[in-house]
């Protein structure tokens, strides 16, 4: 596995100017707008860069060769999904860095360190996003991926308009049993966020294996 | 080595249909025209896919379960297959060195240098030799005991598939009991290499021979149309119509020189005898 991480760190690496650019961009977001923008921008990219290595290892049919490597199937999803949350948790550490700076010198410490804890919100929300997009584009690859993750974001909105329009049309009496989350404690409701994130991720991270295990090349 | 008993693989209309075997120390050729099913074979051997029935075992274990441990006795080039073409060869070398416990990288360097492989430069730049020169290099370069090398001189001129040979002889050289499964259309580079041949057309096999013997012993009749006829067809293995009579293909060339001397009897050839089983008639 090791040596994937460092094909796909090369990898990553390929594009320099793209990259400044990228880094620019952030700088530019951290001076016109706050923090939770370019914190935002940053870790996504760091999630959007290690899904690219994916496409990489799909072109000029590059799969037949990397899995005749001392690697097994289950060993490389598991290395996407792990190269993921690396890329993401670092490009998020720059981010805060870099919004510490900015904070640090235009409002004080102070409000840096109030506002970091904040960021965090970023990490689960980007991996799971990430997450769900690889089991989708090992198994369709580069082109299709990007029309099922259109149906899947479709879907996925409309099972929430249909949802939240089922729960507004609900008797009184009936709406009364569900939980009002704003009666329940904060950290309760983060918990059970997490604990969701964690169960989608495990799915996700399950659903690469199987997909990569069964494929043919 | 590989050992496959009767692996079959249907991709639409193609059938693979094929019994082989690998032996140590042995150089094993796989020839066949384009679509004959050779890549196939070679995916198989690698557990890149799954066959329909039979079985393929590589080193002693069946192909689709050989783990990363295991995969590491083996060194692998394909044709169309390789890193990203981002990458550059010292890139290369650090992923290497990172996969193969064996991977010998002073080696490597040395022959990247032999060779003329700029380190420096991405894949996508060097030219279609220096790639292929490239995937030779890193399947000889970590001590493996089995090469499985699809097409590895395809497209290349005489002086770039003669480098590969020389490199694959040297790796030969260095242990006796490695093996080598190569696949390749161009049966020159085969001849001079391969202990053993296997001839594949649609996906069945046409062939198994030793390269020595169909180099000694088979041969080509040139026979008129009433030569033919008086001819003991005993030890024909086909025979083409021609304007002037028939070609035949003969496993006893000796035979036929010593009872028939007035008839033409050309050495045999791998082309020779793969144009004969691909386009003449069996007897």
């Amino acid at each position: 596995m090791k040596g994937l991480l460092i094909k796909d760190c090369h990898l990553i690496t390929q594009k320099k100017s793209t990259m400044i650019y990228y880094i620019f961009i952030a700088i530019l977001f951290s001076f016109v707008t706050n923090g939770f923008m370019a914190t935002a921008y940053l870790t996504m990219l760091g999630g959007f860069l290690s899904f690219n290595t994916l496409g990489y290892d799909e072109a000029e049919n590059g799969y037949p060769f990397l899995m005749s490597l001392p690697v097994t199937a289950k060993a490389y999803a598991i290395e996407k999904h792990l190269f993921s949350a690396l890329l993401l948790g670092l490009f998020w550490i720059c981010a805060v860095i870099l919004q510490g700076i900015f904070t640090a010198v235009r409002q004080g410490p102070e409000q840096f360190l109030s506002e970091t804890a904040s960021y965090s919100i970023y990490i689960p929300i980007f991996y799971t996003l990430i997450s769900i997009m690889i089991p989708i584009e090992l198994k369709f690859g580069l082109e299709k991926s990007r029309i099922v993750l259109l149906v899947f974001t479709g879907g996925l909105m409309a099972i929430f308009f249909i949802g939240a329009s089922i729960i507004g049309s609900l008797p009184s009496d009936l709406s009364d049993l569900l939980p009002n989350l704003s009666d329940l404690p904060s950290s309760l409701i983060v918990a059970a966020l997490l604990l969701l994130d964690a169960v989608i991720i495990a799915v996700c991270i399950a659903c690469s294996i199987h997909i990569m295990e069964h494929k043919e090349y | 080595m590989i050992e496959i008993e009767n692996l079959k693989k249907s991709y639409g209309d193609f059938t693979l249909d094929i019994s082989l075997k690998v032996s140590d120390g042995s150089v094993t050729g796989l020839i066949g025209k384009n679509g004959a099913g050779k890549s196939t074979v070679m995916k198989a051997i690698l557990g890149l896919i799954r066959p329909d029935s039979g079985t393929v075992s590589v080193l002693g274990k069946e192909a689709r379960n050989l783990t990363a441990k295991d995969k590491e006795a083996l060194g692998t080039a394909l044709a169309d297959s390789g890193f990203s073409q981002y990458l550059r060869a010292e890139e290369v070398i650090h992923i290497l060195r990172n996969m193969y416990p064996a991977f010998d990288e002073e080696a490597f360097r040395r022959q990247c240098q032999k060779l003329e492989l700029p380190l420096n430069k991405q894949i996508k730049e060097f030219s279609t030799g220096m790639r292929a020169k490239l995937r030779v290099l890193t399947a000889i370069s970590h001590n493996a005991k089995l090469l499985i090398l699809d097409e590895p001189t395809a497209g290349l001129d005489v002086l770039a598939r003669n480098e590969i040979l020389n490199m694959l002889r040297s790796y030969l050289e260095a242990d006796p009991g490695r093996s080598i499964l190569i696949s390749s259309h161009i049966s020159s580079d085969l001849e001079g290499l391969c202990d053993d041949l296997y001839m594949i057309d649609e996906g069945k096999l046409l062939l198994h021979e030793d390269t020595d013997r169909i180099l000694g012993n088979y041969g080509i009749l040139k026979l008129s149309e009433s030569d033919y006829r008086r001819l003991d067809r005993e030890h024909l293995i086909a025979a083409k119509k021609e304007s002037f009579g028939y070609t035949c293909l003969t496993n006893e060339k000796q035979y036929y020189l010593d009872n028939y001397p007035g008839i033409i009897v050309e050495n045999g050839s791998i082309d020779s005898v793969m144009l004969l089983l691909l386009g003449g008639k069996e007897e």
